[in-house]
């Protein structure tokens, strides 16, 4: 097999993170994926292909970086160009093998016409395929490879039969690139000469063998019995609550219980004391540092602003003369003295002040596992906590950290988890440890609750800031817009109040509420639960361009 | 007072995308206080250049920042050998002499500095100086047009309902491809094809507002771009030095779009 040996030089030092990786794919595919690391259930049984669905890629963990831009930019043409679930009629392993090569190829194809920069990547790893052969010579896995890579760049010698025909077969069709079925007739041709030429596929241990294609399993739709086991990355709840170390579990000890109206949008009024807030926790925390009022002097950088109260005198410019300098420059004028010519007034700069109420979702979807490792939603809304609770102290901001779930309107769980100028990062650790999450997301009670937690912070700029999957449901409300309705309201209320209420929500599905909820700007969605931290400290500090 | 120097003498180069010019006309007419709404660098600002040199008026801009007290909008007594006098800010001078005052990025301004504006933009049309004791009657050719950017689910600032409804509002974006092409390559006298590739990369970088990108790339970055590429620079470098390296420090978005630039440009 004539291999090319020209030097590959690299394309980039750094590797690319999952983050950038689901960036890109996005941006090229014009959707909206998921993407995951794919580790193995038990040692051994690696996927050394990324499996690709409509809305999820999952990428092998250990391949390196040029392998898996080239992984992404494969995902994306078959996103653009190729149809998903094909029946698979008839078809034969071998058949379906080979009529996935020659749609990689298509789909490859028109993907470099789009965009001329990711033929390089492509091309690479193709020839790597080559290089490095899954087979003896002539075996389907080497025979694959090289047409593959013969389809890809129409200049690369390749004098087998097979190959050659195979390219000349296709690039007759090269005009209708855009038409998968053509390409399906040429990929039964050349299976059928496979047949013919008494070439065997490995079964059981076959795998594509250009590393960046894809298992295949988007473009067929096989039956139920047929499909190939793949991960467990759908199973939700499968070690929920694992990580939760329950000693004496604060969730059980109930503090104190407060009515709340609730809004009826039907009847378009408030139904007075509706739903009770239950507060739960640990009875005897440690009181906040005992002077309230100041706050703790640790804050690094303070974020400053205009402030009315603070008059600057004999600046160099400003809104109002100052008086007494001016007069001053008068009397040095008589005189003949050389005046000092600063004789203005302006406002001047003092810390921002602001409080930040971080309420978290407590509800059972907290338990969903997000990657192979067990990481649940809950989780990483601790991590989060724990990260926003430093960079508000770090800002001189006064923090406190709640959370609710809800088991009908008579039971709104309500945990204080950290309080106002309790900045004890250790100590919201270990209360976060010990929560495990339950039940369903009653948002306005909580909301209302929250509001009235915030009562004593009157120094400053108030937040509010949920963290949620976005969707109020509770198990006694059957009609889904009661309760986004009711939460709108409360957002309203706290507005009055003069909080400002946003939300960081998980679900990507629910646009559409958050807005209603919480209006045009006051909601942003992480679409992969694993960049939640960092999403939350942008929202704080994007707060602090009010 | 002279306003020769906010007189256009020649045609600001204006693109149209839609009915803007016809709309802002029929505002004119009425003296209706406009706010022009969208993205950062989609031509807000170069549209009410065209719009004043089409008109024949002269333009006084003034870009607003939250440290902008009322004074530096109307004015403040000032010192001198014989004493203290008046300096009439922008505000003023276009509202007594009649021009178009253009208040670029209104937001930024905190709401009790641009309530100043709340008398000249209703029916009285008039201007009181309160420092001074003086009440400054508009001139019939001026009007007051705002501009602002709605941004991207940013809460941090908006409009006080009372100031937002006095204006009449024109929704600006960035143009669709060819047109935003055709403004790319007059901009920076590049070819089309060119200009085109570089819009192909704005666009997917719109795609990843989604993801935590505030502002997608745009025709102002563009035409950076281009007149980069013009100076003999790579096209690769040019396009990471104007857009994505200016445009976010988030690496991963960052990684994002240069592969997008390495994938467009090929
Ligand atoms: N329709 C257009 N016609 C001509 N040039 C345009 C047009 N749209 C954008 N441009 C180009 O884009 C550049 C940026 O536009 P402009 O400065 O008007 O943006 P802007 O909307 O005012 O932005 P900002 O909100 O940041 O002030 C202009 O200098 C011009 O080169
Ligand atoms: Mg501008």
């Amino acid at each position: 097999m004539p291999a090319s040996a020209e030097p590959l030089p690299p394309t980039h030092t750094a590797s690319r993170s999952l983050e950038a990786l689901g960036h890109l794919i996005d941006a090229l595919s014009g959707r909206r994926m998921n993407l995951q690391w794919l580790t193995a259930d038990k040692p051994g049984t690696e996927h050394t292909r990324p499996i690709l669905r409509t809305d999820k890629l999952l990428l092998p963990v250990n391949t390196d970086d040029e392998l898996r831009l080239a992984a992404i930019a494969h995902a994306a043409a078959h996103l653009l160009y190729s149809p998903a679930a094909q029946a698979v009629g008839k078809l034969k392993p071998m058949g379906i093998a080979m009529a996935s090569t020659i749609e990689d190829a298509r789909v490859e194809r028109l993907l470099i016409a789009r965009y001329p920069g990711l033929r390089a990547p492509l091309l690479r790893q193709a020839r790597l395929a080559c290089l490095q052969p899954q087979g003896p010579e002539g075996s389907f896995p080497d025979l694959i490879a090289r047409l593959h890579l013969a389809l890809l760049d129409p200049s690369h010698q390749d004098d087998g039969y097979w190959v050659s025909k195979g390219r000349g077969l296709f690039e007759a069709q090269v005009a209708r690139l855009n038409d998968p079925a053509t390409f399906r007739g040429v990929a039964s041709v050349l299976a059928n000469d496979l047949g013919q030429m008494r070439v065997r596929m490995n079964l059981q241990g076959y795998a594509v063998p250009y590393a960046h294609g894809d298992d295949n399993s988007f473009l067929w739709l096989f039956e139920q019995t047929g499909e190939q086991a793949t991960t467990s990355v759908d199973t939700p709840s499968a070690s929920a609550g694992s990580r939760s170390t329950q000693t004496a579990p604060p969730q059980e000890i109930i503090l104190a219980r407060y009515p709340y109206p609730e809004w009826d949008y039907r009847l378009e009024r408030q139904r007075e004391r509706w739903s009770t807030v239950v507060e739960r926790g640990d009875p005897s925390p440690p009181g906040p540092p005992a002077a309230t009022g100041l706050r703790t002097g640790h804050a690094r950088q303070r974020v400053t602003q205009l402030d009315h109260r603070v008059r600057l005198r004999r600046q160099w410019e400003g809104e109002d003369i100052d008086l007494d300098a001016a007069t001053e420059l008068m009397i040095d004028r008589r005189i003949g003295v050389p005046p000092e010519p600063r004789v203005h007034r302006r406002s001047g700069r003092s810390p921002r002040r602001r409080s930040l109420l971080l309420l978290l979702d407590l509800s059972t979807s907290a338990n969903d596992v997000i990657d192979a490792d067990g990481t649940t939603v809950l989780d990483l809304e601790r991590e989060a906590a724990i990260a926003l609770q430093a960079n508000a102290i770090e800002n001189g901001d006064r923090v406190a950290v709640h959370g609710f779930s809800s088991n009908t309107r008579e039971q709104v769980d309500y945990l204080r988890l950290s309080e106002f100028g309790m900045d004890d990062p250790g100590r919201l650790e270990q209360t976060l440890r010990g929560v495990h999450a339950r039940h369903s997301t009653r948002m306005g009670a909580a909301i209302r609750h929250a509001v009235t937690c915030m009562r004593d912070e009157r120094d400053g700029s108030r937040h509010l800031v949920l963290l949620s999957d976005g969707e109020a449901s509770d198990i006694d409300v059957f009609d889904d817009a009661y309760l986004r309705e009711d939460a709108a309201a409360a957002v309203r209320e706290a507005r009055k109040a003069g909080i400002h209420v946003f939300c960081l929500a998980l679900d990507s599905q629910a646009g559409d509420a958050l807005c209603r909820v919480f209006g045009h700007g006051n909601y942003r969605t992480v679409l992969r639960p694993a960049a939640l931290p960092r999403a939350l400290t942008q929202v704080h500090e994007q707060l602090g361009r009010r | 007072m002279d306003l020769s120097d906010y007189r256009f003498s020649a045609e600001p180069y204006y693109r149209p995308v839609g009915h803007e010019i016809a709309l802002y006309e029929h505002a004119y007419a009425h003296r209706l206080p406009l706010i022009l709404k969208g993205p950062t660098g989609c031509g807000k600002t170069r549209f009410v250049e065209y719009m004043a040199w089409r008109l024949g008026k002269p333009l006084i801009t003034l870009a607003c920042n939250e440290d902008m007290s009322a004074a530096d909008l109307v004015g403040r007594f000032l010192l001198d050998a014989d004493g203290t006098h008046w300096h009439d800010g922008p505000l003023t001078v276009a509202a007594r002499h009649g021009a178009i005052c253009y208040l670029d990025e209104v937001v930024e301004a905190r709401q009790d500095t641009t309530v100043v504006i709340h008398p000249l933009t209703d029916s009285r049309r008039k201007l009181p100086l309160d420092r001074k004791g003086e009440v400054v009657t508009a001139h019939p050719d001026f009007q007051l047009v705002v501009s602002y950017n709605p941004g991207y689910q940013s809460s941090a600032k908006s409009l006080k309902p009372s100031t937002r409804q006095r204006f009449a509002a024109l929704e600006f974006d960035y143009p669709d491809a060819a047109a935003e092409a055709e403004i790319v390559a007059h901009e920076a006298r590049i070819e089309p094809t060119l200009a085109a590739t570089l819009v192909d990369i704005a666009r997917h970088s719109r795609a990843l507002r989604a993801r935590g990108l505030d502002e997608g790339i745009s025709t102002r970055m563009l035409v950076y771009a281009g007149v980069l590429i013009r100076d003999g620079l790579p096209a690769a470098e040019s396009c990471h030095m104007a857009m994505t390296s200016a445009i976010t420090d988030d690496p991963d978005l960052r990684q994002a779009l240069q592969d997008i630039v390495d994938a467009c440009l090929g």
